[in-house]
């Protein structure tokens, strides 16, 4: 991604969602996967490195799709630059990555990466078809879909870790359970992270923020564990504008189904699974791979 | 089967034509085998076959296929990789359509008009995807270079046009011609990986180079 890269302006438009910061957190699996079976991590890092520029591609052609304005505390691709910018640079950030992967990768880890990519795009369109319906989301759906959308990726960066690092399959597998579990406590704890910053924000705000994101499963539960008139209100938020008073409603139905607690254990629980996919395994790292599951599901 | 006519203008054109259909039509066989639908997603899957399905040239798979042979090998070995540039293909069209606010597309409506923006975006991510699992389970690293290379100039390529779209004045006729080059990008890829799964070395090169001139 060199800054001589011809058209600038692409270049530009691809890079800013990452100088806009970010957990790194595939890219730090990745590393921490490979260094779990071998101490040492230095041989993953073109690996890690397409594996968050496919995250940044996905996050670009995301919101465009659910259109978010911001992203990381600075304006989306999309709108810092235009839509169209936002669908080129996504398509060449994610070529950039298959030309990494191209080049130093085994056929185990193309593979692992390359069905990744499709899960994403499978996870995201469903994703979006929840989004147009939310009342008709069941739980076990929604978690089919975020296995894809977010766990898939994640998935395939601590599996991908283990095998450059030579791991036996006993431990690859163990790595990649735990990644996919990672994933799906990560996202859960996104979408809570979602309500309560939007419970917080500025008032302005607050109901695009409620109408632009994707399907979230504190709102799905809350939904489905409410009575009429609050799924009224609810199903009043997924469809059109509404005024700070109701959205302040909003979240007393929130409260009143307990649906933030629920995503909240339900997250916690994923975190338990993550560890325990990787008991007894004695990696190098056992210990930072663990406290990083409950870094995850708590931050 | 399934409803695809392909490449009947250019083949009609062509002699030879019976031998040329055949192979092109075990191409269509692996396009619409990779792009089975898939229950989680079916709009999704529907989306990126719907512009195979109304047809087009082929003419990236065939070329493909075709310089293969010419280097003397079984041009079946090219298969993979002519099914993978014809997705990546596709998925420019569909990106470049949406981009560009084409409404038809081979007499078809493009995806965006025929579904909606979003599932245009994701369909032409879900090809790219595609072809990134072909070409990383059959081919050698040369082609995946060269593949994957082809993708990041079709992006910038593309991005030069829409520049140019807006401010033709602006253009060049040099710099036209390297927009040119690098958005039909893909016909040097399909060429040179043809030649080289044929197990053409330097020769696979020369088909490289005669394709840029």
């Amino acid at each position: 991604m060199e800054a001589s890269s011809e058209p600038k302006i692409l270049y530009d438009a691809a890079i800013h969602p990452i100088k806009s910061g970010g957990k790194r957190l595939r890219p730090l699996l990745v590393l921490l996967a490979c260094e779990a079976v071998t101490g040492d991590f230095m041989k993953a890092l073109s690996v890690a490195v397409a594996i968050e520029i496919i995250h940044t591609s996905s996050l670009i052609h995301d919101d465009l799709i659910d259109q978010d304005s911001e992203r990381r505390g600075a304006p989306t691709v999309h709108m810092k630059y235009d839509n169209n910018m936002a669908i080129l640079s996504g398509d060449i950030l994610i070529s950039k990555a298959m030309q990494i992967i191209s080049d130093n990768s085994s056929i185990k880890v193309r593979r692992a990466i390359a069905q990744a990519c499709i899960e994403m795009c499978e996870g995201e369109c469903l994703d979006v078809s929840f989004k147009k319906s939310p009342e008709t989301v069941t739980e076990e759906n929604y978690l089919k879909m975020v296995g894809k959308k977010t766990g898939a990726l994640v998935r395939a960066a601590a599996e991908c870790g283990g095998i450059i690092g030579g791991g036996t399959r006993h431990q690859v597998r163990s790595l990649a359970k735990y990644g996919e579990f990672l994933g799906l406590s990560l996202q859960l704890r996104d979408d809570v992270h979602e309500i309560l910053t939007t419970e917080t924000g500025p008032e302005a705000s607050l109901n695009n923020c409620l109408l632009g994101q994707g399907s979230n499963l504190v709102l799905i539960h809350s939904f489905r564990n409410s009575d009429k008139s609050q799924q009224n209100l609810l199903r009043s938020l997924f469809t059109s504008n509404v005024d700070c008073h109701r959205l302040r409603d909003a979240t007393n139905v929130f409260e009143n189904s307990m649906s933030i607690q629920h995503v909240e254990r339900l997250s916690e629980r994923f975190e338990k699974e993550a560890k325990e996919a990787i008991i007894g395994m004695n990696f190098r790292n056992q210990r930072i791979l663990e406290d990083l599951a409950g870094y995850v599901a708590r931050n | 089967m399934h409803p695809t006519k392909p490449a009947n203008l250019l083949l009609s054109s062509l002699r030879h034509r019976n031998l040329l259909k055949a192979k092109l039509s075990l191409v269509e066989d692996e396009l619409f085998r990779v792009l089975q639908s898939s229950p989680s997603a079916q709009t999704l899957y529907e989306a990126s076959l719907h512009p195979i399905k109304s047809g087009g040239k082929r003419l990236r798979p065939l070329l493909s296929l075709l310089s293969c042979e010419a280097v003397g090998s079984d041009f079946k070995k090219a298969l993979p990789v002519a099914t993978a540039i014809e997705l990546i293909h596709t998925a420019s069209l569909i990106h470049d359509d949406l981009i560009d606010d084409d409404v038809k597309r081979r007499e078809a409506p493009t995806v965006h008009v025929r579904y909606d923006r979003d599932t245009a975006i994701l369909s032409g991510d879900l090809l790219i995807s595609k072809a990134m699992q072909i070409i990383s389970e059959n081919s050698p690293v040369r082609v995946r270079r060269i593949v994957s290379s082809t993708c990041v100039e079709m992006s910038e390529g593309e991005y030069m046009d829409m520049v140019f779209k807006s401010s033709p004045e602006d253009a060049t006729e040099e710099n036209y011609l390297k927009m040119a080059r690098k958005k039909t990008g893909v016909l040097v890829g399909a060429a040179a990986c043809g030649a080289i799964m044929g197990g053409g070395s330097a020769r696979a090169k020369s088909f490289r180079i005669m394709k840029k001139t």
